[in-house]
């Protein structure tokens, strides 16, 4: 099943994402132009390629579909999913993966700032660099950064957890390094070799959780 | 205001010995236990009561609010509760000292529930004119008066039709039991008019009891997904409301039972965090685009809806509209909240009457008024407040502390210690029990159909024949205050 989105607004291409993602098992647009809110709130299990780059919210509140993106993606890519698979082969923008609940949300290359901002659960993986504030009110999940990260990360975690394996600029507020166990490094390979994203060394990981759960009361 | 709190021993004592003798359920029937008593001492949500030799006695009147609920569940009627004049030291009175000796001793400032208490210019400032030769009146016992209205046309396939202009506020599951969430669901459906899931996700049951329920949007995004939204009859944006505006929130973990748990989508007993801002709406294009987003998902099916905290009024408001909302809500200050500082409750935001007015301006300076749909909550409390509230500009108002007190609350505002004794604000299930959903929501119902039946009368007696035909001119204020805030004539002379 093929759609040619050159023409259509992003209302007709969801509309008939959504009509075609009942009876078919994989849907290729062509000509997605960078437009915004590109197959927002599928819940079939479908595969989905996109063959360009995408605008803001892309695959917002997905549900089951794995979608490919052969392209860059702007903000806010993956915004709220609850499960299935984002795959964007080039770049993204700010907010990548926000508000996930579960599912996974992978950027090949670099993103923006606030990368998995107040996330509940779910894996965010990012192939090169993190902006500032990644992982903000971060309140599950996990995220895996390859390269390095900006100022403030995990700024106000109360759960989850943040890899990297490049340089921190600086922790935010109530965020503090751990050790690398020898599980983490088990489970950072399973999970990064299943997406051909494996590394050499595992072991160069840090690992960033909340310092205490309940930072603002009764702490 | 300072309330003294009396307990007379001899009818304390009378009658005991019969079981089951509350007026409430008993938590734990126990025949032998019957004769101790202790309701007002185990009721009052405030600590006034201490118990000395056997005995309850009001000794911290200090704390008391008022909220009587000591009165309402003593068996015997041995309690009384009244409000007493304040003393004559202006900013100085004891309320005032208590307030900062409890401070001076906690070094924490006042958290409560509710919202501004203090008195600001409301409704009550205002009167409805009656039409008499100029304008005859319409027989409220013999002609009809047309009380539906539809909300959100612009862009929704499906708009918000109902037959009343009063909807539900927003109050979420986890702040209220399920059994106040199905009974404001089952009053709202009865009335024929639309509830509001709040922002904690929705219940299943709440869905199942409303015909008509608002999906909720806000910053934390709890419980929020495709299903979620698309099982809404609208969406409401929560960019913030009247009690705390610009408040986050952070939900103790300790209030998120499994239940809670589940409808939030968040681990049973872990803390929940709400930013103070939307991450991803934070100026106006952020709006737009959301609103976009969110229609996308839902395929543009149901009315989006975007509420504020009544701020800079007019340039939200603009900023919603020109966006693509299809409703508007602006909740005044006197707007409620489960919980959050008093400071910011009596002394952050605008009176309600003020908002509604300039929201209406700003609609049709930009052209839009026909367009878009003004909803007006914070504070609306009875048909009069209705009728007033549609006069000044809105189209519909939105009730939430009320609807809570005609299934039962009594305003004792603790509601965040999520100990409320009638079962509304509480996932305490020996609580939750006192609470009957079904007969609750029939009272909710009953209030809500008899409230537009008042604004009716009032609509009728200044000579329209249907409760969206009020306009301003048919009001007159009896404050400079409130006619300087609302643009109102003053009543007599007519002078603003």
């Amino acid at each position: 099943m093929e759609i040619d989105a050159e023409l259509l607004s992003p209302r007709e291409i969801n509309s008939q994402v959504k009509a075609a993602a009942c009876e078919y098992d994989k849907i290729i647009i062509k000509n997605p132009n960078a437009k915004h809110y590109l197959i927002a709130g599928v819940t079939e299990d479908v595969e989905i390629e996109l063959d360009g780059s995408v605008g803001y919210f892309a695959g917002s509140m997905c549900d089951k579909p794995k979608i490919k993106i052969n392209g860059n993606a702007g903000w806010f890519v993956g915004d709220n999913i609850t499960d299935g698979e984002i795959i964007v082969e080039g770049s993204g923008g700010d907010g990548a993966g926000q508000g996930i609940y579960g599912g996974t949300v992978i950027v090949k290359e670099s993103v923006g700032s606030r990368t998995g901002e107040i996330m509940k659960n779910g894996t965010i993986i990012i192939g090169g660099n993190s902006g500032f504030m990644t992982g903000i009110f971060m309140m599950g999940g996990r995220i895996i950064i390859l390269g390095d990260v900006g100022d403030d990360v995990a700024e106000s975690i109360i759960r989850g957890v943040i890899y990297v394996k490049g340089e921190i600029k600086s922790l935010g507020y109530n965020a503090k390094l751990e050790e690398l166990t020898f599980e983490d490094t088990l489970e950072l390979e399973e999970t990064l070799t299943k997406y051909g994203m494996d590394v050499d060394d595992y072991s160069e990981f840090k690992k960033i959780v909340p310092e205490s759960t309940r930072p603002f009361y009764g702490h | 205001m300072p309330y003294r709190v009396e307990r007379n021993p001899e009818l304390c004592k009378k009658n005991f010995g019969r079981p089951g003798c509350c007026w409430y359920l008993c938590d734990d029937r126990d025949e032998k236990i019957c004769g101790r008593c202790f309701s007002c001492f185990n009721n009052c949500p405030h600590g006034v009561y201490e118990i000395i030799q056997g005995d309850p006695y009001p000794l911290n009147q200090e704390k008391c609010v008022g909220c009587r609920i000591c009165l309402e569940m003593c068996p015997n009627r041995a309690i009384e509760v009244n409000a007493i004049p304040e003393d004559a030291r202006q900013g100085w009175g004891f309320p005032d000292i208590v307030e900062i000796v409890r401070q001076a001793q906690t070094a924490s400032y006042k958290l409560r529930s509710t919202g501004a208490l203090r008195k600001i210019p409301d409704f009550d400032d205002l009167v409805v004119i009656p039409a008499q030769v100029s304008r005859p009146p319409i027989d409220k016992y013999r002609e009809p008066c047309g009380t539906d209205v539809v909300l959100g046309d612009r862009f929704a396939e499906n708009p918000i039709k109902i037959d009343t202009p009063i909807m539900i506020g927003a109050m979420s599951f986890g702040a209220l039991s399920k059994e106040a969430k199905m009974a404001l669901a089952i009053g709202s459906s009865l009335a024929g008019t639309v509830t509001n899931t709040g922002e904690g996700g929705m219940l299943p049951e709440e869905r199942e009891l409303a015909d008509k329920l608002i999906a909720q949007y806000a910053s934390g995004r709890f419980g929020v997904s495709a299903d979620y939204l698309k099982k809404g009859d609208a969406i409401e944006i929560k960019i913030g409301q009247g009690a705390k505006s610009g408040m986050g929130g952070h939900l103790l973990g300790e209030k998120v039972t499994a239940e809670v748990s589940r409808i939030r989508n968040i681990p049973e007993g872990s803390d929940a965090l709400s930013p103070a801002r939307h991450m991803d709406i934070v100026g106006p294009e952020d709006l737009s685009m959301k609103i976009s987003q969110l229609r996308e998902i839902t395929d543009w099916k149901v009315p989006i809806m975007v509420k504020f905290a009544s701020g800079k009024v007019a340039s939200d408001v603009k900023i919603a509209a020109k966006g693509g909302a299809d409703i508007i809500v602006v909740d005044g200050m006197q707007g409620g909240t489960g919980a959050g500082p008093e400071v910011i409750m009596e002394h952050s935001g605008v009176p309600s009457i003020a908002s509604i007015v300039e929201a209406d301006m700003a609609l049709k300076e930009i052209g839009l008024r026909d367009q878009v749909s003004l909803v007006a909550a914070g504070g609306v409390r009875s048909g009069a407040d209705l009728a007033k509230a549609i006069a000044l500009g809105a189209d519909a108002v939105y009730i939430a502390t009320a609807a809570l007190i005609s299934i039962g609350c009594r305003v004792c505002q603790m509601c965040y210690t999520g100990t409320c004794r009638k079962g509304i604000a509480t996932q305490d299930l020996s609580l939750r029990h006192r609470l009957d959903y079904k007969e609750m929501g029939k009272n909710v119902a009953n209030y809500i159909n008899t409230m537009t039946d008042e604004a009716c009368m009032l609509v009728q007696q200044a000579g329209n024949t249907h409760i969206t035909k009020l306009e301003k001119e048919n009001l007159r204020s009896l404050s400079l205050e409130a006619s300087a805030l609302t643009g109102v004539p003053m009543a007599g002379v007519g002078r603003i």
